[in-house]
Parts: structure tokens; sequence; C-alpha cells
């Protein structure tokens, strides 16, 4: 009886930060679901998904500085349309059986000196890393992410996110020699 | 040749940089109410964590937020004066509706009416009908979209849309009681009576957007299942 008559008073129409940004950039965020699903219905699953994963472990989103956070969900988005193509194709991404000794420690976050020729070399390679691989780089790298955030937000576990981490740096470290040896 | 300094985090940024602007900005197709209704789920569960991780309290577009306490209190108080106004109170509740009971009927109202549209904003119409029945009347305003369907044995079909915050009918229960069901995960809840007319149901659900409701001469089973099919279908 009490939670029915405090269900009437909780009728007030509320709205927060994650609404917000969905309502100014819903258009945007389909476009990227779309472009890589071609399917309306897909492309709304995406969105939903995506969403829902954020809406339920919402820390994360508030680590992200405030002008970041667009990025944040345009990442997820585009990895979770991957996730859902690869399904719809039974595709299905093997662990690269890593060192254990990788450790997060062990991840250098020097800077580089590279020219303009061999920073499109390196973004032209980055593009071919696995889109999983790429994105569990970008939440650690570029937004500082710890790997249980990143392993919530992916939707795959800590391990799993530690090592995609760890080879997605080790394959952008060797390109880079490589193009240091050129 | 030029050299500047990058992180890998910094390329990382570039490369999705590069790869969002690429994206084509076309027009989007107006989006289902079913994933409307997911959306505002999600706000729902991000409010809820929100609170407990943050320990932010919620912005909310009209009023303030009333404390726990002062909800408590108002809510018994309430009751108490439900109770004093009534003589006696009895409450029906489920998970997606509330009622007052009275000797031969149920009046319901919607739980959570908070965001959902305040007229009609987009009518909905039976996209599975069964068989043999056809449209005989309409009838719509910002409140609610009403349609009848009969066949050739002259059974009726019924199926009414109406907005939340205005969904407050009298259900007869006498000798019948309320039961509680999901419609597609939908909260809902069906009434079956059986007399000397024969069977008739009604369905009621709650779509998170509107009340739907679907009367008629089915059993109940036939009835939900009517519900399920324009759910999944769409209206």
């Amino acid at each position: 009886m009490i939670s029915a008559a405090l269900a009437v008073l909780e009728s007030e129409e509320q709205r927060n930060e994650l609404s917000e940004i969905y309502e100014q950039n819903v258009s945007n965020f389909y476009n990227i679901a779309f472009q890589h699903l071609h399917n309306k219905q897909d492309a709304e699953d995406t969105i939903q998904d995506a969403f829902l994963a954020i809406a339920k472990n919402p820390g994360p989103f508030f680590d992200v500085a405030v002008n970041k956070r667009i990025s944040y969900i345009n990442v997820i988005i585009r990895n979770t349309a991957y996730k859902m193509r690869d399904k719809k194709h039974k595709v299905s991404e093997n662990e690269i059986v890593l060192d254990d000794t990788i450790i997060d420690e062990q991840i250098s976050v020097e800077d580089m000196m590279l020219s303009n020729y061999s920073c499109d070399k390196l973004l032209e390679f980055i593009g071919t890393l696995p889109e999983a691989t790429k994105a569990a780089v970008y939440l650690k790298m570029h937004l500082g992410l710890k790997n249980g955030d990143i392993a919530k937000t992916l939707g795959i576990s800590q391990d799993a996110a530690k090592k995609r981490v760890a080879r997605g740096m080790k394959q952008i470290r060797e390109y880079m020699e490589g193009l240091n040896d050129e | 040749m030029m050299n500047k300094c990058y992180s890998i985090g910094d390329l990382m940024s570039m490369y999705y940089e590069r790869e969002f602007a690429a994206v084509e900005q076309m027009p989007i197709p107006k989006l289902s109410s079913k994933h409307n209704r997911k959306m505002k789920k999600a706000f729902r569960i991000f409010a809820e964590n929100r609170m407990s991780i943050n320990n932010q309290p919620m912005k909310t577009v009209t009023g303030r937020q009333i404390s726990l306490r002062k909800r408590i209190i108002l809510a018994v108080i309430i009751v108490v004066l439900l109770a004093f106004v009534t003589g006696s109170v009895i409450v029906f509740v489920s998970s997606g509706f509330r009622g007052t009971v009275y000797n031969d009927n149920t009046r319901i109202f919607a739980f959570d009416v908070g965001g959902s549209p305040s007229v009609i904003e987009e009518q909905y119409m039976l996209s599975v009908v069964p068989e043999g029945f056809e449209l005989c009347e309409y009838e719509a305003n910002d409140i609610y979209v009403y349609s009848l369907y009969k066949n050739s044995e002259n059974q009726t079909l019924a199926f009414q849309q109406t907005v939340k915050s205005k969904f407050h009918p009298h259900i007869n229960t006498e000798g019948y009681d309320l039961q509680e069901t999901k419609v597609n995960s939908c909260n809902a809840i069906y009434i079956e009576y059986i007399n000397a007319y024969g069977v008739s149901s009604t369905v009621i659900w709650d779509n998170e957007d509107y009340i739907l409701e679907l009367f008629g001469n089915f059993d109940n089973n036939e009835l939900r299942d009517l519900a399920i099919s324009n759910e999944i279908d769409g209206f």
C-alpha cells in the first residue's frame, strides 16, 4: 500500500546527462551504427545495447572528461555494431594467447616522435587492427579507463580487456619500430 | 621533415576522429516505439545507478526532488486519508498497475506515468486481427484511440490506447480477480469472465508510452496471444 502511494509521488518527469547526449546526437549515433550494419532494426538495437551497457555501469562515463563523452559513446556504438555484425556472420575473434608476464606497468605510455608520413602510416596500420583491440586501446590509452571498466564497457572479461590492450600496444609498438628502421 | 610528438592515446584519438568524421550524415528514419521504450529504460537504469555511484541527485525538469523520508511520510498520510475517506480501503498492486478495490469493481491506475506522452502522439491500430473480424467503429481524441472489430457472428474485439496519466477505468471485479501477466515483456494484467453469455476477457498492458487494452469474446489466453502478436508485429 505504501509502495503504491510512493509510486504516485514519483511520477515527476526526469532527465539525465545520458538522455541529453542521446537526444542531441541520436542521428550521429544512428549513422555510425547504420554504416556498419545497413539495417534499421540492427542500428536501433546497437544503440540500445550500447546505452544499456553505459547505464548499467555509469562509472566510466563520469570518469571521462565531459568533452570526450560523445567520442566515448561513439566508440562503444561502433564496437557494438561490429560485434552484432560479426555475430550475424558467425565470426568469432580468437583471443591471442599472450605471455602472462605482460602487465599494465609494462605498457609504455611514452610519447613518440613521428613525421606526418609516419603518422599517416601508423593510423593506417591502426585501422587494420581488430575493432575490439582498437576500442580497448582507445579506452585505456586515450580515456585512461581501468581494465575492469574497459571490460564492463565492452562486455568482455577483465582478462580479455587486459589482453586486448596489451596486444594492441605490442602490435603498434612493433609497427613503430619497423617504421623507424625504414 | 617536420616531426611531432604523439602518444598512443593521441594516435587512437586521431584515428577515431578521422573515422567518425568520415561517417556519412544522413537524415535518420523515425525510430520505432520499441526502441524509444528501451532507451527510456536504459536512462532509468542509468539514473538509478548514477545515484548510487556519484551520490548525485537527479537533475529534474520540473519541481524539486522530495527526500525519501518526506515521500514515505506523504505516502502514509495518503493511505491514512484514503482509509478515513472510504471507511476501509483495499488496494490492488501489480508490477505495472495499482488500484482501489471496491465492492463490485476495481479502479485501475498506471504506475510510473512520468516521461510518457500526455496526449496521443502516435495512434496505434491492431496489425494482427483474428480471422473474420473487421473494423466497424473508430474513435480518437487527444486522450484515447478506440477501435471496435466484429465478425459475422457478432463477436466483438475492442482495442483502446490511452495516455497513461488519464488511464483510470473501473473494471468489473465482482466475483472475478485481476491477474498479473506479461505482454512481450510489458507489465500487464488480465481478467476473464465466464457467465451465461459465454467467455470474455480483458487484457491491459503498459508499453511505457501508453496503456493498451484488448477486450472481447475471447478467453484470456487467446487475448494475451493476440496482444503479444501485435506488440511483436508493431502497431
